[in-house]
């Protein structure tokens, strides 16, 4: 059964090469710290004061995320996931994938842990873009020191949060996705819940939207009063989601009556 | 319950598609172990509906289906396992190339990497190197489909109009190449067509299905011999009202024109009976001339609405 599931998930990773997904986890993790390299060599003159402080990384760190938790990453994961999930009807694959000795179990969740694995391959890439685009003003600029060595677990707590919080987005997107053969249905769906996710942020009951998470997170550590921050733990209410959505998702696809 | 002893066989499939009317209608397929099995039908006969219904693409409404003498409901996976399958166009990802795709059931088949090459070989694919599928031609596309079918080696092969953009040299290439999967690996090949020309030359056994029912069923021979019995026989004879009389009296109807009387629904077997009658009723024959319907205008006939 394990090695059943790791040849499908072999077999789904394979599908990913020179897509738009894949691409588009490269180009969307390098280009918030591309735009802050370029800021920061456009404005070179404060640069060393930059620099030179105590709570650089922290600034840094919030500067780096503050249109990808917003905007980046929510956009991103949903089109990552519906744009794998509908390369099978793009291509028109899917009774190819239904006629292999697979178990539906196998296939929905193998895809599933390919969509996660892009998820966690983005985390990854655009920690590295932060830490490059941190390095690149004293590398390139003389005058400027490095900074000091950052807080490494707590990027850590906070990729994790992250990850965590856009796991509905993902389960969501993933869901709608596997139903609909157009491509527009999962993309103007998650666009919708994202504009409305916005759109309530300053709603008492606004932690109810599965696309605010990454909001929250972001706008709870550094900029208050632009949104209410529920007084619960709005992390496991995203899990809490992750869950429901990934078993509706599961029962839909499996009793599909129309499989290719 | 006693095992199937046929290699693929359907009983009293019916399947409808949500309120229009029934698309199939107690479909009973007998696919012999060995054989190849030409599904023949006119465009929205049924077919294709049959064949998902055979792999487990659409939902078991009524009936059953035993592939290897098992199940499909309960052995799904192990069916799979040695079934190869081309249903309508192939499933290709048009951003891959040629040998990503099959690697891709090759992970799934864990079957050994020599394969690939091998049903790469043997389709004419081989060189493709690094164009992605997009780019190959439909014909390629068709043949690349094939190879991902015999990848790992199945038992049964079913084929969903594989000749479908297929050029007349392609079309006797894969004639070639199934006659010799056939024959050489003993697969057991199932292909859909709406021509009967197409297949005639290849296949041992024939399923003939219109509007969601089967026409007929039976071996190659036994089509031809259905071809024959629906034959007539042109009499030329020197007195047409005796000869009329002698065949009424035989209880056999006759159609005259001119100095000739054509009689229908004649084995072949039946003429020398039927000659010496007449001459024993002393009717002098000039010539006789059995008429058979040829095989495409039997088909015609079998998928005519007035069947």
């Amino acid at each position: 059964m394990t090695w059943t599931f790791i040849n499908s998930y072999k077999s789904e990773w394979i599908k990913r090469r020179r897509s738009l997904a894949s691409w588009l986890v490269v180009v969307g993790a390098f280009f918030t710290p591309a735009v802050v390299v370029v800021a920061r060599l456009a404005h070179a003159s404060g640069l060393p004061k930059v620099y030179a402080s105590e709570g650089f990384w922290m600034n840094h760190w919030s500067t780096s995320w503050e249109s990808m938790a917003v905007f980046l990453l929510p956009m991103g994961v949903m089109l990552s996931a519906s744009l794998i999930t509908q390369l099978e009807y793009k291509n028109n694959t899917w009774k190819q994938v239904h006629t292999t000795p697979l178990r539906y179990t196998t296939i929905y969740f193998s895809k599933l842990a390919v969509i996660l694995t892009l998820v966690v391959a983005f985390f990854v890439l655009f920690n590295v873009g932060i830490v490059i685009s941190a390095l690149v003003p004293p590398l390139v600029l003389g005058d400027v020191p490095f900074p000091g060595y950052p807080d490494v677990l707590f990027f850590l707590k906070e990729n994790s949060y992250y990850f965590l919080d856009c796991l509905p987005i993902v389960a969501l997107q993933y869901l709608i996705s596997l139903n609909y053969r157009n491509f527009l249905v999962p993309v103007g769906a998650g666009f919708l819940l994202w504009v409305a996710s916005i759109g309530v942020l300053r709603w008492k009951y606004s932690y109810i939207m599965p696309y605010s998470y990454t909001m929250f997170n972001f706008l709870g550590a550094s900029e208050r009063g632009k949104a209410i921050i529920p007084a619960v733990n709005f992390h496991w209410i995203a899990v809490a989601y992750f869950v429901v959505f990934v078993v509706v998702g599961y029962v839909l696809y499996v009793n599909k009556k129309v499989k290719g | 319950m006693q095992a199937s002893p046929y290699c693929l066989e359907t009983t009293g499939l019916t399947h409808r598609y949500g309120n229009s009317g029934q698309t199939l209608q107690h479909i009973n397929l007998q696919v012999e172990p060995g054989s190849i099995y030409g599904f023949l039908g006119p465009n929205g006969a049924g077919k294709t509906t049959t064949l998902r219904l055979v792999l487990g693409l659409l939902t078991l409404q009524q009936g059953d289906v035993s592939i290897f003498g098992l199940d499909l409901r309960r052995h799904r996976i192990e069916i799979l396992r040695r079934v190869g399958a081309l249903i309508e166009t192939p499933s290709l990802y048009g951003h891959l190339t040629a040998h990503e795709n099959l690697e891709i059931l090759r992970t799934v088949y864990r079957c050994p990497r020599s394969r690939l090459h091998a049903v790469l070989d043997l389709v004419g694919l081989a060189g493709t190197g690094g164009k992605y599928v997009s780019q190959f031609s439909l014909g390629m596309k068709q043949r690349l489909g094939i190879a991902a079918a015999l990848l790992h080696s199945p038992s049964l092969l079913i084929l969903d109009e594989p000749t479908n953009g297929l050029d007349p040299h392609g079309i006797l290439e894969m004639r070639a190449l199934l006659k010799r999967l056939n024959e050489e690996h003993g697969i057991t090949i199932v292909l859909s067509s709406h021509l009967l020309a197409e297949i005639e030359k290849l296949v041992s056994h024939v399923g003939v299905i219109h509007r969601g029912t089967l026409r007929f069923q039976g071996t190659l021979p036994a089509l031809h011999r259905l071809a024959d019995v629906a034959g007539s026989v042109t009499f030329e004879v020197d007195d047409v009202p005796q000869a009329t009389r002698a065949f009424r009296a035989l209880g056999v109807g006759s159609l005259q024109a001119g100095e000739k009387l054509t009689v229908g629904g004649l084995l072949k077997q039946d003429i020398p009976q039927m000659a010496a009658h007449l001459v024993s009723q002393g009717v002098g024959i000039y010539s006789i001339a059995a008429h058979k319907r040829d095989l495409e205008t039997l088909f015609m006939d079998l998928i005519s609405d007035e069947q």
